[in-house]
């Protein structure tokens, strides 16, 4: 391939990338993300000598001076957020790189900007689309920066070197850019092959930083997915379009998973509740909300006692980040546990709140959720969460408050009254309510929504709506007859992984019912809604293969990378340590009394580890130095002797070039030897004795002695023609003489 | 004084041999490094992003921090990679004339079997003196050859030593420049540069850098014929004869009284030296004898160059016949004669690199 395009194709996969991982967090939304879409893909035919015409110099930047006024007007008069403006404008930026990229310096400051682009997307999301774009610039950084830095090095040093003059025409760069001798398949592969060494070299590096966290300055946005139904208001018009949000919310690891856990298992997480209904929407009478208190990283929501309520089922849930940070918990949890954060190396927890209904939300301090256990005692728990922990009495205020009825019909009433008056309790009340609307059908198709009083037209003409309908009609039905409500929304449903073995909940599983008031049970979960709704399907084959397989992925990233903090990393170290048994030992050590008979045999156990460690180590030490060892022999440029008849051979050239006998580079020592000889000078016989003696030492195998070499060296310095005859006549003579 | 030949012999030296052994891989000269203006800012961002990183707790930082490091580490094995197993010819011209361009041809032998080395700088170090040429090699495929090659001017006459070379890479990615010294020596005489003089040799009149011209009778008459000899020049060769030898080349020999001898005395002896601007004069004055040495050999004639060898009061004498190297012996003869410039002028090359 040609060097210029290899180059340009690099330079703009970087670039792609750190665009990429800026969308990613979310910048670069609507028409500002078409308008950067649109500039990068023109660039790409922006070359040659449109880059030469001025014209387009100065329309290039005009263009990026509105653009800065543009972004500072929008973040200063429009409300637009100061990040996001500069974002946007980082972006707007590197399009008009690469729209004006003459030379590699402006090659070069793509690059750069696309690694500004990376560092700045860490403060704006942290989702696997960001993963995904920095593994691309483990691939493509190397690239770019390699054919870069060369193509910096043919522009700065093929333009007036002397290999120019000595061919008496200057060096075309040009034409270098285009060869194709260059760059082959072997430069590609290998700068590919370097995102390798690249990974690892990362990968243990990210893994040995001690994560302290100052926490003195972050820009970290606090920016969780908007989710249906955990508002301040719930609009029964407003939503109910989300059922095929398949983005994941929550992610489920119960204790109880089992070896073959079933693909839907659905779980009832509980949100938001809800006490006051207008006619439209419903909304929350009192915002107070208190402190849950928290000891050493667990929250108790409710005290329980009992020896039954002992034993627990525990529910791992790994939160998005959700607006607003609302923890969702199974009905029935009493205890939460929840995974701190490390902070300046202490770990820091969230504050938990709750309403009175309660709803408990946490302190977010960025988009990064939240992950957390829920236990449930063993003698209420059930995924669909039919028993509430919350079972104290309720004063006569409240009671009230969940008896709020909308201005709503006779005929309403004549319903509630009908359904209701032949039961006895709030239990079996309920129960008939939600036979009767069991019959509707459950549609995402917002009938009733226009309707003055949309419960009523749900009720008595359409007979058909979502989740919301059906929870909120059941809700005034048994107010209208006495009973306790409210309306509680949060998510049904739960589709397994089994990549990642958790069960992972979506946005479309966003869900509506009722809690009931009943004075044996306390608050009693019921579910309106029809069977009919089920959890979203999802599409199967070797699509949803892959859905599951980045869902796992995601899940990964998040608990292994975006959630990696300093307890983590010293769970690591001291499982490594356990692996080299220095954990096991030192504990045995300092406690001999509480040793049992597996310590023990532990303990007496051959230290195979260190012999595998030490062992492996020697063999790589061993390897490097065969491998050094090789290299060093194969690039020594000479051995000793070499060096040495390298040194006899400039002796004899001195002393046969003080004579005239200068010996040209192409001729050898021996043939130069004969030559004196045949002139018949009186250095022959030492030339020919000294020729011969080189090529033996040189190519014969035969290494000079120090002694002999300087006992050459010494005859050919002090050789006195005189003593050996005249030189031949036609020789130059030369000749000292004192005045 | 040995009394100096008179060729320039081009000559090619391969590197001096590494030492082995590990005393001698401690003793060797490290690699060294320079941050180039773009390592410099990529060290700056990620010293910024670490800190940023241990500031934050933020992952995705310590990630792209790692990335960072990463690529500083693997340039520093790719560009040791570029640098090994390399080893280096340098070609001098066979004549060299002060103050004007000189080509130094520079080889680079890559004796990598798999790996080729890219972005090899090579530049030369002359004993006191630094050049400011180099030799760049884009790409210098596994086992391969490449030449390369410099000009650069020689400013002062005298002998050349060209200690070795400095292999410098940026590869692979620009962030920093490695480089290690090649022991490589070499030497050269660099000529005065002949000044081409109007008037005809005087005889017996130089004050200071001066000759003595004998005339005698022409050339002289044919006293034998022998075979041409290495260097001899070809005025001499009987044709004919050379025609009906099978194997050698004929010449006639001369009667060597019959031949024109000139007699060229330089005065640099201590007395000389002592008078003012002796040291640019003297210089002025070698140039022009430079000239007519060459001219008066390039006549036919025989030349004898006698002048002062330095303090202690011997005389250096070269006797040469028109041969096709008689005229470099006599320049050679000129450029070793003391005093050496080097102490009486500055190197106006040296005194451009500390600037």
């Amino acid at each position: 391939m040609r060097f210029a395009r290899v180059h340009k194709v690099s330079v703009y996969t970087v670039a792609v990338l750190g665009l990429m991982s800026l969308a990613s967090g979310g910048a670069l939304q609507g028409p500002i993300g078409i308008v950067i879409a649109a500039g990068v893909i023109a660039s790409w035919w922006a070359e040659g000598a449109l880059l030469e015409k001025r014209a387009y110099a100065r329309l290039q930047t005009t263009l990026l001076v509105l653009a800065l006024g543009v972004q500072f007007a929008r973040a200063t008069l429009f409300g637009h957020g100061l990040l996001d403006a500069a974002v946007e404008f980082a972006a707007l930026l590197q399009v008009s790189r690469l729209a004006y990229r003459k030379t590699a310096a402006e090659f070069q400051q793509s690059t750069a900007l696309a690694l500004a682009h990376l560092i700045a997307a860490t403060v704006l999301g942290a989702g696997l689309s960001y993963a995904l774009c920095f593994l691309g610039f483990v691939i493509a950084l190397p690239w770019a920066l390699t054919l870069g830095h060369l193509r910096r090095e043919i522009e700065g040093n093929y333009l007036a070197d002397a290999r120019a003059g000595r061919a008496g025409v200057p060096i075309d760069v040009a034409r270098i850019l285009r060869s194709r001798r260059v760059v082959g398949p072997g430069l590609l592969v290998g700068s590919s092959l370097l995102s390798l060494p690249i990974f690892a070299i990362t990968a243990v590096l990210f893994v040995l930083f001690p994560r302290i966290g100052l926490g003195v300055f972050s820009l970290r946005q606090s920016r969780g997915a908007a989710t249906a139904g955990l508002g301040d208001e719930v609009d029964l018009a407003g939503h109910g379009t989300i059922r095929d949000d398949p983005t994941i919310v929550l992610r489920v690891e119960p204790s109880n998973l089992g070896p073959n856990p079933p693909s839907v298992r659905p779980f009832r997480l509980r949100g938001a509740a809800f006490d006051v209904y207008n006619g439209h929407a419903w909304s929350r009478r009192s915002l107070t909300r208190t402190s849950v208190l928290r000891d050493a990283g667990e929250y108790d929501l409710f005290i329980v006692r009992g020896e039954q309520t002992r034993r627990q089922v525990s529910y791992r849930l790994t939160l998005d980040g959700i607006d607003p940070p609302v923890l969702l918990l199974p009905p029935g949890t009493v205890r939460v546990r929840v995974d701190p954060r490390m902070e300046a190396g202490y770990p820091r927890y969230p504050d938990l709140t709750r309403d009175a209904a309660n709803e408990v939300r946490y302190s977010a301090q960025d988009d990064l959720g939240l992950v957390y256990t829920a236990y449930v005692p063993e003698v209420i728990a059930d995924d669909l969460g039919q028993y509430n922990a919350d079972r104290s009495p309720l004063d006569e205020a409240t009671t009230r408050r969940y008896l709020q009825l909308p201005a709503v019909s006779p005929e309403f009433l004549a319903l509630a009254r009908q359904l209701t008056a032949p039961h006895e309790t709030a239990y079996d009340k309920a129960s008939a309510v939600v036979r009767h609307l069991r019959s509707f059908r459950y549609t995402l198709d917002i009938e009733s929504g226009g309707a003055e009083r949309p419960v009523e037209h749900f009720l008595f003409r359409s007979h058909a709506g979502h989740c919301e309908y059906f929870s909120t009609s059941m809700a005034l039905l048994l107010r209208a007859a006495g009973v306790p409500t409210r309306n509680v929304t949060g998510f049904l449903g739960g589709t397994y992984n089994r990549y990642g073995r958790f069960y992972a909940i979506r946005q479309g599983d966003a869900h509506s019912w009722v809690e009931v008031y009943d004075q044996r049970f306390g608050w009693i979960t019921f579910d309106p809604t029809p069977p009919a709704r089920e959890p979203a399907t999802r599409a199967s084959g070797l699509l949803s293969e892959i859905d599951a397989v980045l869902e796992a992925l995601r899940a990964r990233w998040r608990r292994y990378v975006v959630g990696f903090d300093l307890s983590t990393q010293l769970r690591l170290f001291q499982g490594a340590a356990r692996w080299f048994d220095f954990g096991g030992r030192g504990r045995g050590a300092h406690q001999p009394a509480a040793r049992s008979p597996r310590a023990e045999a532990q303990r007496n156990r051959p230290p195979s580890h260190y012999a595998f460690a030490i062992g492996g180590i020697a063999a790589l030490g061993a390897i490097g130095w065969f491998l050094s060892r090789r290299s060093s022999l194969r690039s020594a440029p000479e051995t000793r002797s070499v060096r040495d008849a390298i040194a006899l051979a400039r002796a004899f050239d001195n002393a046969v070039a003080a004579r005239g006998f200068s010996r040209p580079s192409s001729r050898s020592l021996v043939a130069h030897a004969k030559t004196i000889r045949d002139a018949g000078a009186p250095i022959a016989e030492l030339a020919t004795e000294v020729a011969d003696r080189w090529a033996a030492a040189r190519y014969g195998a035969q290494p000079l002695t120090e002694s002999e070499l300087d006992g050459y060296k010494k005859s050919l310095a002090s050789f006195d023609d005189a003593k050996h005859g005249q030189p031949p006549r036609d020789a130059p003579s030369a000749a000292s003489a004192s005045p | 004084m040995t009394a100096p030949s008179a060729t320039a012999t081009p000559t090619v030296r391969d590197a001096p041999a590494a030492r082995t052994g590990w005393r001698a891989r401690l003793s060797r000269p490290l690699r060294r490094l320079r941050f180039t203006r773009e390592g410099r800012f990529f060290t700056v961002v990620t010293v910024g992003v670490g800190i940023a990183a241990i500031n934050t707790g933020n992952n995705l930082l310590y990630l792209v921090l790692g990335l960072m490091l990463s690529l500083i580490v693997l340039s520093g094995v790719l560009s040791e990679l570029s640098l090994r197993g390399l080893t280096f010819k340098r070609r001098l011209p066979r004549r060299a004339f002060a103050g004007t361009s000189l080509l130094v041809e520079i080889e680079v032998h890559n004796n990598k079997k798999w790996a080729p080395s890219y972005s090899v700088e090579v530049e030369d170090r002359i004993e006191q003196r630094v050049t400011d040429k180099r030799c760049y090699f884009l790409k210098v495929s596994a086992g391969a050859r490449q030449t390369a090659a410099y000009r650069r001017v020689a400013p002062l006459r005298g002998r050349e030593r060209y200690l070795g070379l400095r292999v410098a890479t940026r590869f692979p990615f620009g962030l920093f420049e490695k480089w290690r010294e090649v022991e490589l020596e070499d030497e050269h005489v660099v000529f005065p540069a002949p000044v081409p003089q109007p008037e005809a040799p005087r005889a017996r009149s130089m004050s200071r850098g001066g000759f003595n011209a004998r005339k005698d009778r022409g050339r002289g008459d044919v006293d034998g014929l022998r075979e041409l000899r290495d260097g001899e020049s070809a005025r001499e060769v009987d044709w004919k004869k050379t025609a009906q030898s099978v194997h050698a080349v004929i010449v006639r020999e001369r009667a060597s009284e019959g031949a024109k001898v000139v007699q060229i005395e330089l005065r640099n002896g201590p007395a000389e030296r002592e008078r003012p601007g002796f040291s640019r004069l003297f210089e002025e004055e070698l140039r022009r004898v430079a000239w007519r040495a060459t001219q008066a050999l390039e006549s036919g004639a025989m030349l004898e160059l006698r002048a002062e060898d330095g303090g202690n009061g011997r005389h250096a004498l070269v006797r040469l016949t028109p041969s096709n190297d008689g005229a470099e012996r006599a320049l050679r003869f000129l450029a070793l004669l003391p005093p050496s410039p080097a102490l009486s002028e500055p190197d106006a090359t040296t005194k451009a690199k500390v600037k």
